[in-house]
């Protein structure tokens, strides 16, 4: 069964690193569609060369290198196809310089967003995971709860900013520029 | 330091949209613009952006994983749900066990059902979600970070009167300020205190950090607040831990120490950074040439006001004493502001000109917003009214425990209150709807709070500590509770410069699905001296 634990490398490595190469990928295309294309495209051309992939080697590096030609490629096919904005090449290259320098504190930062979810209140906590879980939208959670859209969507944008001022409190990140 | 509170609201909305996929084409050439210009914006947007596949991760991850273990694990199709559409049109995937040779490309199809699977949930609902959030986004806040702790004969440039500063009022970052005439002291959160001297124009900048394009200031900053800077049109005023002062006029920058080491910093015309570090006694001014001349001595010719004469009452010079009728509060009625009137927050989401608002208080708490028309069609109990009112709208919360949260104004004083002088405060308030789910019960009270009392952080205990609150009772739907009154009198000695009013919801109910909401309006407070006591006059 040496295929099995191949996969199931593989499969772990890819859900530990989900958040970096999703988040690179959808910081460049800004479109969730395109996003969830190119990563599925990326997935797929990761696991047919994984033979290549070096033990000790950051998969998380590895795995943007094949999402930023991918993206490349569709945003080229985008500029030619005229059909929505897009970030020039000169930023698509700093970005990507940005996110070769961030740190990976793949288990650190899953340890902090916990430690973070966990210091919200409940009803924050279930207002988050409701606009996350996919079922619902802004409006739906609104309805259902007697509030307004506008309410919802202020109540996001603070608990986005206490999660993201926590996240960088546990890692010691808060200092940075 | 906070590398989030101080990003542009207006380019975190951007954040927001950009993976949110809502991001228009003027919208995408806003948010290139300003990631171009800077590095650390670039790195703030690429955090954003991985914590914003964290946090869907977190919601959908173990699902799609699990809808991929089933997958494993059962022969049979899985359960009749949507990805069962995505599964059962994999029969291969499904017998894996039974043909290991075919396993690696099974492994990519599972990824595919994988991620697949939490797209079909997660994306088509974010598509949609952005339309109405983007349209109704309200411009973000900015966090306090000083204080105005005195105020001698001031007229400020603010065209709403209530928007004008008043004593112990809390001042957020960025906030601009006209000094047309008299003396202010605020001070930051870091320490410094700094005195300012009309006319003129300055701006909180930081906790630590202020600017000044025009006028007079004289700072003292404590060794806490080593590092104050002062940020002028010709030069940048650093603190060693000192007393100094500044003036800044159209031509140049001229800074005198008083105690201690202070430092100027400035671009000279070949683009070169230079900076000069002075001791007590000296001083220095830059031009906009970018020359810069020092000398000793002289620093009482700049006339800088370094102290305010100490009065505890911070009366005005000019102004009469406090007289019937004086308290007030701006905006009672939480009529439409103007989008540039928004007050902008560090402690809620919600955005009432004059007004601030407390969301969580204790256990979970409760959502205070302005709304209008167009989130309901409630009657207003004053038909001289306008449209908006406040909303306060809160849920159950686990074990029973109530769930709070309040709006208040700070310094709702027009004057200051007089020493040893009894008050009569006349409330009314309007109730213009009211409506529950489940047993939810709702308890309504007024505080009224003194000077520099912090509403917000007094009740973020539940603690009371107030010289007097109110229990409102039931105010029935769609009625006035008009002249409810109570009685408190200010002492001699404590700066009785403003009264604060405050008013808290509080929901109780065990089911944290349950909720209470009430639409509040026409808040107001006059105020009348019912007596003088003994030895003292107002």
């Amino acid at each position: 069964m040496a295929d099995l634990t191949r996969h199931e490398d593989f499969s772990e490595r890819l859900r530990q690193n989900y958040a970096r190469v999703y988040g690179y990928i959808l910081s460049l295309v800004h479109d969730t569609n395109d996003a969830y294309d190119i990563f599925q495209e990326t997935a797929l051309a990761l696991w047919q060369k994984y033979d290549d992939f070096q033990p000790g080697y950051s998969f998380g590096a590895w795995a943007c290198g094949f999402a930023r030609r991918k993206t490349l490629e569709h945003l080229k096919a985008a500029r030619r196809r005229r059909d929505r904005a897009v970030f020039s090449e000169e930023l698509i290259e700093a970005l990507t310089e940005v996110q070769a320098q961030t740190p990976n504190l793949l288990a650190e930062r899953e340890d902090a967003l916990r430690h973070c979810l966990g210091e919200l209140t409940g009803r924050q906590r279930e207002l988050l995971l409701r606009c996350y879980d996919g079922k619902h939208s802004v409006r739906q959670v609104a309805e259902e709860s007697g509030r307004t859209t506008h309410s919802v969507y202020s109540s996001m944008r603070h608990l986005r900013i206490k999660l993201l001022e926590c996240i960088d409190r546990q890692l010691g990140t808060e200092g940075e520029s | 330091m906070n590398r989030w509170k101080n990003v542009d609201p207006e380019i975190f909305d951007l954040f927001i949209a950009a993976c949110s996929g809502e991001l228009s084409a003027e919208q995408t050439a806003r948010l290139e613009a300003a990631l171009l210009s800077s590095e650390p914006l670039r790195r703030r947007y690429t955090d954003f952006c991985r914590f914003e596949a964290e946090l869907r991760l977190h919601g959908q991850g173990e699902r799609a994983i699990r809808a991929a273990k089933d997958l494993l694990q059962d022969d049979s199709p899985a359960t009749p749900n949507r990805s069962s559409l995505w599964l059962s049109r994999l029969p291969a995937a499904i017998h894996w066990q039974t043909h290991p040779a075919r396993f690696g490309a099974v492994a990519v199809l599972l990824l595919v059902v994988f991620w697949a699977v939490f797209g079909l949930f997660v994306w088509p609902w974010w598509r949609g979600a952005g339309e109405e959030t983007l349209a109704e986004a309200p411009p973000a806040y900015a966090p306090h970070v000083a204080r105005l702790r005195q105020a001698v004969d001031c007229q400020w440039d603010e065209p709403k009167a209530y928007l004008a500063p008043s004593i112990g009022i809390h001042l957020e970052q960025g906030r601009r300020l006209k000094l047309k005439q008299g003396l202010a002291e605020v001070v930051l959160d870091d320490g410094a205190a700094v005195i300012l001297e009309g006319p003129c124009e300055f701006a909180i900048e930081s906790r630590n950090a202020i600017s000044l394009s025009r006028g007079k200031l004289a700072a003292t900053v404590p060794e806490e607040a080593i590092g104050f800077l002062v940020d002028t049109p010709f030069g940048t005023v650093i603190d060693f831990g000192t007393q100094f002062g500044v003036e800044v006029d159209t031509e140049a920058t001229a800074m005198a120490v008083y105690q201690g080491e202070a430092g100027m910093e400035i671009t000279d015309s070949s683009g070169r950074k230079r900076a000069i570090r002075l001791t007590a006694g000296q001083t220095a001014r830059a031009d906009r040439t970018g020359r810069f001349t020092t000398g000793a001595g002289g620093v009482e010719r700049l006339a800088i006001v370094r102290t305010i004469p100490h009065d505890p009452i911070g009366r005005s010079k000019t102004a009469p004493p406090a007289a019937v009728g004086v308290i007030s509060i701006g905006n009672p009625s939480f009529e439409s502001p103007d989008q540039a009137d928004l007050q902008r927050l560090s402690d809620g989401s919600a955005y009432l000109a004059g007004w601030h608002v407390r969301e969580d208080i204790g256990r979970g708490g409760i959502d205070v917003y302005l709304a209008g028309p167009k989130y309901s069609t409630a009657a207003s109990p004053d038909p001289t009214d306008g449209d908006q009112f406040v909303v306060m709208s809160g849920y159950g919360a686990e074990g029973g425990q109530a769930t709070s949260g309040a709006v208040y104004q700070l310094s709702v004083v027009s004057a200051p209150l007089a020493p040893n002088t009894t008050y009569t405060l006349t409330f009314d308030i309007g109730n213009r709807d009211t409506s529950t789910n489940g047993d939810t019960t709702t308890t309504v009270e007024a505080f009224f709070t003194l000077d520099h009392t912090d509403v917000a952080v007094t009740h973020t205990a539940n603690a009371v500590g107030t010289p007097f609150s109110m229990t409102l009772g039931d105010i029935p739907r769609g009625a006035m509770l008009t002249d409810r009154t109570a009685t408190f009198t200010t002492g001699s000695t404590d700066l009785h410069h403003s009264l604060n009013i405050c008013l808290k919801q509080t929901s109780t109910d065990p089911n944290s699905a349950n909720w209470a909401q009430s639409r509040w309006d026409n808040i107001r407070l006059r105020a009348r001296p019912a007596s003088v006591t003994e030895g003292m006059a107002p």
